[in-house]
C-alpha cells in the first residue's frame, strides 16, 4: 500500500476504514465508535479487511455521523484524520518513507507512476486525483480532483506528509469551480525559510 | 453491562467478517496467482518443448549445419560432423567455412550467388580428410550468441549428381561398347560439322558394317558375338585420334567421324587401316573368330552439310561396297548417289503399281536331269516400271515386306502363278509344277492357308503341282506357327520347298520334323563349283544332296549356269536344276512356245 493507493478514484481501500474506526475507538470511545456504524448505511455492516475496497462514499457517511456524535466539524475530522492516517502509515511502511527525503519528493509520487499502475489495473478508475506542478524556489502546486469531497482529507495527509519532514511549509488552499470530471481544489505549498510553520 | 456485551458482540462480528472477507479475498487472490503461475508454467512448458524441437530438428537434421563466427566455426551437428568426417584429431571447430567448400563452381552459381548470396547453390565440398564431394549449400547471415555469424546448411547430394551423370551417360552411350549411341553420334557430328564449316575443313564420316556378324551371332550365339563388337571397339578405339569420334549405330554398324586438318587427310591407307583393325582375329572360347567389314565414306562438304545427310551417303556408299563382294571400302559417288535418288523415286511410285497392273511374272524352267523334261516352273515377281524397265524384287521387295502390300501382291502371284499353271494343264504342255516364293509377311497362319485354298480352288490345279518355297531364317523365326501352317498345306497335298539351302542356320531336328518334299542348293554353292579346284565345295554338294536324299527329299539346284556344273551334279545324283544354261526366264508366252514347239534340244541337248 502507498498513500496513491487511498485515493484510486470510486474505490476506497480497507486500511483506511480499518485506520478510521481504530482512530474513533481510541481517541473518542468504543461506543462512539460502535455508534457511527450502526448510524451508517455501510455494504458490509462496517466490517472492513485492510485488502478490501469500498465504495468512498462510506467514509463520507462515517464522518458525518462521527460530526453529529461530537459536535466536530466534518473538514476538521476528515483533516485530522489525514495527518493520522500519514502518520500510521510512516509507522507501517517506514522503509518507504524512508526513501524519500523531502515531502515534495513523496508528494510527487501522489501523480507520477502510482497513478498509471492504478489505471492499469482499474480501467474504469476515476482520472487521476492528483495533478502536481512544481513552479521552483520551493513552491508546488496539487491540484485535487474528487467528487467525493474528501479535499480535508486530502490536506490534512498533505499536512501529516509534511509534519514527518519536518520541513515548514505553509499549505494555501482554493476551491475551484466544479466541471466535468467534479470537484477541484488547489493546493499550493510554499517552503518556509524562516522556520515557522 | 448488556450495552457492553452488545457492542463487542457487534465488534465481534464485524472482526468476524472481515476477517472472512479477507479470507475470501485471499482465497480468491491464491487461486489468481495459482492461475497465473500455472500460466507461467504453460508457456515456460511450450518454450522449453519449442526449444527441445528446434535443437533435435538441428540434432538429427541429415543436412549439416555449422555456424562461424568470425571466420571460426563454433557450432556444428553431428550431420556436419560425420559428413566432413570429423575425428578424435580433426575438428570442424575453429575452421574457415571457406576451407570447407569450393564456392561457385560455375560462372552460372558464381553470378547466383552475386545476385543472391543466400540462394541454394551445388557446390564441391572437402572433408576433414581431404576427399571432396557434391553438396548442396545454403547460407544465411544470423546473429549467434550476440555476434554476426554465418550459418552455412549442406546437403550431400553427391548420390544425386552420380546418378545425374549415370543417367546422361545412359542417354548418350551404347551399354554394350560404351561408345557414343546414335543420338550422341548425330549431336556429336554436329559439333565437328559447324567446326568444320567455320575452318573450312573437311569431315569423313565411315560407316562400317560387319560382314556375316549375323552368321557368327546365329552360330556361336549372342555372348560371343558382343564379346566381338567390344573387341572391335576397343580396336578402332586405340588407333583414333582423340578428337575423332567413333560410335555404334546399330547392331553391327560403327560409324567413324576423322575431322580433316593441316595434319590429317583421308587416304585409302586410313581406311585399310580401320578394315584392319577390325578384321584381326580374335580369340574367344577356344575359337579364333575374326569378321571382315564394308566401309562407305562421305565427306563434308562435298557429299552434305548435315549429320543424316552424310550417314546417309555412307550408308549408301557402304551398301554399294556390300554389293560389290563385301570387305572393301567404297567412297560416295555420282553413281551411287543416282542410284539413291532411283531408289527414292521407286519407293514414291511402289504403291500405285499393282492397281497400274505393272507387275508380271516371269518363269524359268524346273528341269529333271534324268528325264530330261520339263518338271515344273519357278515364278518369279517383276515389276515393269514405265521408265526404269524391268525391275527384280531385290529393288522392291523390301518397300512390299514394310508396308501392307505384301500380302496384295503376294496374293496376286500366286492367283496369277496357279492360274497360269492350270492353263498349261489344260494345254496339254505337261503335268507341270509351279514353284512360289513366300515371304515371310505372308507365312501367317490361316490367312495363308485360306489364300491357298482360294488359289487352287479358282484355278482348279491339283493342290500336288503347287509347291511353296520358303528360306531357313523365315522358318526358324516363328517355328511353331510354321510347323502349324506347313503341316495343314501338307494335309492338303501342297509341296514345301527349303529355299537357298546351306547358307543359313540349318537345324536338322526341325529339318526332320517339318512336312518339307524338296530342298533347293543355293546358287552360290553352285557358282563355287565353276572353279575346277573348288573341291571343297562339290564335297558340301554332294553332302547336301546325301542329306536330302537320306530324308527322302528332291535336290533342286539353283543357278546352274555351266556344263561343267551341270555334269558334276549329274554325277552327284542331283534330281532337278535351275537356271542360264537354259537361258532367262520365261514370260509366259515364251514358256508355252518352248514348251509347244517341243524342242528337245533345247532342254535336253545338256544333258546325257
Amino acid at each position: 500500500m502507498v498513500p496513491s493507493d487511498l485515493f484510486s478514484g470510486h474505490v476506497m481501500k480497507g486500511i483506511v476504514f480499518r485506520e478510521f474506526i481504530a482512530m474513533v475507538e481510541t481517541q473518542f470511545s468504543l461506543e462512539t465508535a460502535d455508534h457511527i456504524i450502526s448510524a451508517s448505511n455501510l455494504s458490509t455492516d462496517g466490517a472492513y479487511t485492510s485488502v478490501g475496497t469500498y465504495p468512498p462514499q462510506e467514509m463520507v457517511d462515517l464522518v458525518t455521523h462521527l460530526s453529529a456524535s461530537t459536535n466536530i466539524s466534518v473538514p476538521d475530522l476528515l483533516h485530522h484524520f489525514g495527518k493520522h492516517l500519514f502518520k500510521r502509515f510512516s509507522e507501517i511502511h517506514p522503509e518507504y518513507v524512508k526513501t524519500h527525503e523531502s515531502a515534495f519528493e513523496l508528494l510527487r509520487q501522489l501523480d507520477g507512476h502510482i497513478h498509471v499502475e492504478v489505471r492499469k489495473l482499474y480501467i474504469d478508475a476515476e482520472l487521476p486525483a492528483f495533478d502536481y506542478e512544481e513552479l521552483g524556489d520551493g513552491e508546488m502546486v496539487f491540484i485535487y480532483r474528487s467528487r467525493r469531497k474528501l479535499a480535508d482529507f486530502a490536506q490534512g495527509l498533505i499536512q501529516g506528509c509534511i509534519n514527518h519532514f519536518g520541513d515548514p511549509m505553509q499549505i494555501e488552499r482554493v476551491n475551484l469551480p466544479d466541471d466535468d470530471s467534479g470537484a477541484h481544489t488547489r493546493f499550493t505549498l510554499k517552503r518556509l525559510n524562516d522556520g515557522t510553520s | 453491562m448488556a450495552l457492553a456485551d452488545d457492542l463487542n458482540a457487534r465488534r465481534l462480528a464485524r472482526a468476524i467478517s472481515a476477517r472472512e472477507q479477507a479470507e475470501n479475498l485471499l482465497e480468491q487472490k491464491s487461486l489468481e496467482l495459482f492461475h497465473q503461475a500455472q500460466e507461467r508454467q504453460r508457456v515456460l512448458d511450450a518454450l522449453r518443448e519449442s526449444e527441445e524441437r528446434y535443437r533435435l530438428i538441428v540434432e538429427l537434421s541429415p543436412d549439416a549445419i555449422l555456424i562461424e563466427v568470425n571466420g571460426e566455426i563454433v557450432f556444428t551437428n553431428p550431420s556436419a560432423r560425420l559428413m566432413f568426417r570429423e575425428t578424435y584429431d580433426l575438428s570442424l571447430m575453429g575452421k574457415n567455412l571457406a576451407s570447407l567448400i569450393r564456392r561457385a563452381q560455375t560462372e552460372t552459381d558464381a553470378l547466383r550467388l552475386m545476385i543472391s548470396p543466400e540462394s541454394e547453390t551445388e557446390e564441391v565440398a572437402i572433408r576433414l580428410d581431404g576427399s571432396a564431394f557434391d553438396v548442396s549449400v545454403y547460407r544465411i547471415s544470423l546473429t549467434y550468441q550476440g555476434q554476426p555469424a554465418t550459418q552455412m546448411v549442406a546437403r550431400d547430394i553427391s548420390i544425386r549428381k552420380k546418378l545425374e551423370y549415370q543417367l546422361s551417360f545412359q542417354a548418350t552411350h551404347d551399354p554394350l561398347t560404351g561408345i557414343s549411341n546414335r543420338s550422341a553420334l548425330l549431336d556429336r557430328m554436329s559439333d565437328a560439322i559447324t567446326y568444320a564449316r567455320r575452318n573450312s575443313l573437311p569431315v569423313w564420316v565411315a560407316f562400317i558394317d560387319l560382314d556375316r556378324f549375323k552368321f557368327i551371332n546365329d552360330h556361336y550365339g549372342h555372348r560371343t558375338g558382343d564379346q566381338i563388337l567390344t573387341g572391335i571397339t576397343s580396336r578402332l578405339r586405340s588407333i583414333l585420334r582423340s578428337n575423332d569420334i567413333l560410335g555404334r549405330y546399330g547392331g553391327d554398324e560403327f560409324i567413324v567421324v576423322l575431322r580433316g586438318g593441316p595434319e590429317f587427310d583421308m587416304s585409302s591407307e586410313t581406311l585399310e587401316r580401320i578394315m584392319q583393325s577390325v578384321a584381326e582375329p580374335m580369340k574367344i572360347d577356344g575359337h579364333s573368330l575374326f569378321v571382315n567389314c564394308s566401309v562407305g565414306v562421305s565427306v563434308f562438304p562435298q557429299d552434305g552439310d548435315s549429320p543424316q545427310q552424310l550417314l546417309e551417303m555412307a550408308d549408301a556408299a557402304m551398301y554399294r561396297a556390300k554389293q560389290s563382294g563385301r570387305n572393301r571400302y567404297q567412297f560416295f559417288n555420282q553413281e551411287i548417289q543416282a542410284q539413291l535418288q532411283e531408289r527414292a523415286r521407286i519407293e514414291s511410285e511402289f504403291s500405285g503399281a499393282i492397281e497400274r497392273g505393272e507387275f508380271l511374272l516371269k518363269y524359268q524352267p524346273q528341269i529333271d536331269l534324268r528325264s530330261g523334261a520339263v518338271a515344273g516352273a519357278e515364278a518369279l515377281l517383276r515389276w515393269q516400271h514405265p521408265e526404269l524397265g524391268l525391275l527384280s524384287p531385290d529393288r522392291f521387295v523390301y518397300m512390299a515386306e514394310e508396308s501392307t502390300h505384301i500380302n496384295e501382291i503376294g496374293a496376286w502371284v500366286l492367283n496369277t502363278a496357279t492360274a497360269q499353271c492350270a492353263d498349261w494343264h489344260k494345254m496339254g504342255l505337261g503335268h507341270l509344277r509351279i514353284a512360289i516364293n513366300l515371304s515371310a509377311r505372308q507365312l501367317n497362319g490361316q490367312p495363308l492357308i485360306r489364300l491357298v485354298e482360294q488359289a487352287l480352288a479358282s484355278s482348279g490345279l491339283p493342290p500336288h503341282c503347287l509347291e511353296l518355297e520358303l528360306t531357313e531364317s523365315l522358318m526358324m523365326s516363328n517355328m511353331e506357327l510354321t510347323l502349324e501352317t506347313l503341316q495343314v498345306l501338307h494335309a492338303m497335298g501342297v509341296q514345301i520347298a527349303i529355299d537357298d539351302f546351306g547358307t543359313g542356320y540349318s537345324n536338322f531336328a526341325y529339318l526332320r520334323k517339318l512336312p518339307i518334299s524338296c530342298l533347293k542348293i543355293d546358287r552360290q554353292f553352285i557358282h563355287d563349283l565353276s572353279d575346277t579346284g573348288a573341291r571343297d565345295t562339290s564335297i558340301i554338294t554332294q553332302d547336301l544332296i546325301s542329306l536330302a536324299h537320306n530324308l527322302h527329299l528332291r535336290v533342286i539346284a539353283e543357278g546352274v549356269e555351266t556344263d561343267n556344273q551341270l555334269s558334276l551334279l549329274q554325277q552327284q545324283g542331283c534330281d532337278e536344276i535351275q537356271g542360264f544354261i537354259y537361258g532367262n526366264a520365261l514370260s509366259p508366252d515364251d514358256f508355252k512356245n518352248a514348251m509347244q514347239t517341243h524342242d528337245p534340244t533345247r532342254w535336253q541337248s545338256k544333258i546325257d
